[in-house]
């Protein structure tokens, strides 16, 4: 399951996630990240998400990938240190910000 | 037996080497592109020049004043000769028909030529050798045909490749023209097809396995007017099982670099060498995936059940055994799961019915830490390796079985805490 909040920001908006990032909940995550008009940049707060896996890196990458064909930019924030694990593992750190210091939740993993 | 002496008088300038009275006139009949020139040495030591105008396995049609009848040896190349006899019956002037009585290969001795003597004499490979010797510089070139020449010596599958039989069909009976008089085909099944070929007025071509299930045999039917055909039979069994092996072999060598390249943590199995890894233990917990929200499921199932010395191993564990499903889910039509535990470790077993992993990739999924989208195992094989202690891999055309370890002294922190 990911349920997905939004906070409006003079940047643009942040998807909050809530749940576990896979196969089954990225069309959710995509549908939500559609690139909108006017918007620089999209944040991602995990701080609300237990889980992802290799078909959830892929979804963010892709997500990256539209962003940047439009000239904006996506950034990955509060991820658990599991899942900033597997983002270093599979290369893809530079897309996570540690700059923004919201809380981290982590997840029940 | 009146033919040959009737043509030199009537029709002294007819080719004997398109003459089917000469030499029977089966697909193995074949001219050199140019004739290959050779010295007939007799029992003597008297020598005669001669060249090679037609072959096939089993004869020679020489132009040469060595003496018909007569018995002489061929020299053709280092370790190939040929003993061969003159036919008086066969022939016109100084072309004659020669029996080969016997091949000489190294130590070996064979009644008629080999596949791959044939195919040198007969100009396919000998082409293909010139023409890529052509390619390089003129002080290499004899080097490389010499190379390329040994190492088709040396297939094996030339070897394996023994050459069959040749029949006429006439009538409803069969002749022997020539090759492997002893192939004993089956006779309703060649009967079959020639009819079917004769019928239809082509070629037809069927795979047959013998009475005895122990030799497959490849049939060439091919019609020749409204009531005869030919019949062309290869013997495969050898083939079949050199390609066995050689695919041993491939697998043999694929589990070294498998094994080298991941330290030992990956190791493929035969499917037989399975079978014990995947009773060992008990069994915890299983469960089938036959959609994405399966696999969220099987994975909480898996957290669930986890002893605590293993917790800070769960999100490693979950997410190997996620990688896993979705992989069946996208190769195949979905698979099972089981957890069992062992007295070291919780496995985690995998299994689908898809076309199988490609092995070759496997060394390079292995190796490679950053996914591309062009790596078709993606970056989920890699993970599955970084977390599980041991990976065990059976895959085949029938399917895959994944084997994950996750060892319980090997618990140091995979993830620093939160700081």
């Amino acid at each position: 399951m990911l349920a997905i909040s939004i906070t409006k920001g003079d940047y643009g908006r942040c998807l909050n996630l809530k749940g576990e990032l896979d196969m089954e909940t990225l069309a959710t995550l995509e549908q939500a990240a559609e690139v909108q008009e006017g918007e620089r940049q999209l944040k991602i707060n995990l701080a609300g998400v237990s889980f992802i896996d290799s078909t959830g890196l892929r979804g963010l990458l892709e997500i990256q990938r539209r962003w940047s064909m439009k000239g904006g930019e996506v950034r990955v924030i509060n991820p658990c240190p599991e899942i900033a694990e597997v983002f270093r593992l599979v290369g893809m750190e530079e897309l996570l910000d540690y700059s923004d210091q919201s809380k981290v939740t982590g997840g029940e993993y | 037996m009146q033919e040959c002496s009737q043509c030199a008088r009537k029709t002294p300038d007819r080719s004997c080497v398109d003459c089917d009275y000469f030499m029977s006139p089966g697909p193995l009949r074949r001219k050199p592109p140019v004739p290959i020139g050779i010295s007939l040495v007799a029992a003597d030591g008297k020598r005669y020049a001669g060249r090679i105008l037609v072959l096939n396995t089993m004869e020679l049609g020489l132009e040469t004043r060595a003496p018909v009848p007569g018995q002489y040896r061929i020299y053709l190349k280092q370790h190939l000769s040929l003993d061969v006899a003159g036919v008086p019956t066969k022939g016109k002037g100084n072309i004659h028909l020669f029996d080969i009585i016997a091949v000489y290969r190294g130590e070996e001795t064979a009644s008629r030529l080999g596949n791959e003597e044939y195919r040198l004499l007969t100009g396919s490979t000998g082409d293909f050798i010139e023409q890529v010797s052509q390619l390089v510089p003129a002080h290499l070139q004899d080097l490389v045909k010499e190379r390329l020449l040994a190492e088709l010596e040396s297939s094996e599958i030339f070897n394996a490749m023994r050459l069959g039989k040749v029949m006429r069909y006439e009538k409803g009976r069969f002749r022997h023209l020539t090759g492997q008089a002893d192939l004993e085909l089956p006779l309703p099944a060649i009967e079959n097809l020639m009819r079917q070929a004769i019928h239809r007025g082509t070629h037809c071509r069927e795979v047959i396995v013998s009475d005895d299930g122990k030799r497959i045999f490849d049939l060439h039917g091919i019609p020749l007017d409204s009531r005869s055909g030919g019949l062309l039979a290869f013997d495969l069994t050898e083939i079949i099982e050199k390609e066995r092996q050689m695919r041993r072999q491939e697998m043999e060598a694929y589990r070294e670099a498998v094994a080298a390249v991941t330290n030992g943590r990956l190791q493929l199995l035969t499917s037989e060498e399975m079978v014990a890894v995947l009773s060992q233990g008990k069994e915890l917990a299983r469960g089938v995936v036959n959609k994405a929200a399966d696999i969220a499921l099987a994975r909480n199932k898996l957290c669930s059940l986890l002893p605590a010395v293993f917790s800070a191993r769960a999100y490693g564990m979950a997410l190997s055994l996620t990688e896993a499903l979705t992989n069946t889910l996208k190769h195949a039509t979905g698979g099972e799961w089981v957890v069992r535990q062992t007295d070291e470790a919780i496995r985690v077993i995998i299994q689908d019915q898809g076309q199988g992993i490609k092995i070759k990739d496997l060394p390079k999924a292995a190796l490679m830490r950053h996914y591309s989208t062009q790596n078709s195992l993606g970056c989920g094989f890699t993970l599955m390796l970084y977390y599980a202690d041991k990976v065990y891999l059976t895959t085949g055309s029938r399917g895959t079985t994944l084997v994950l370890d996750f060892h319980q002294s090997a618990s140091e922190e995979i993830c620093s805490p939160a700081s």
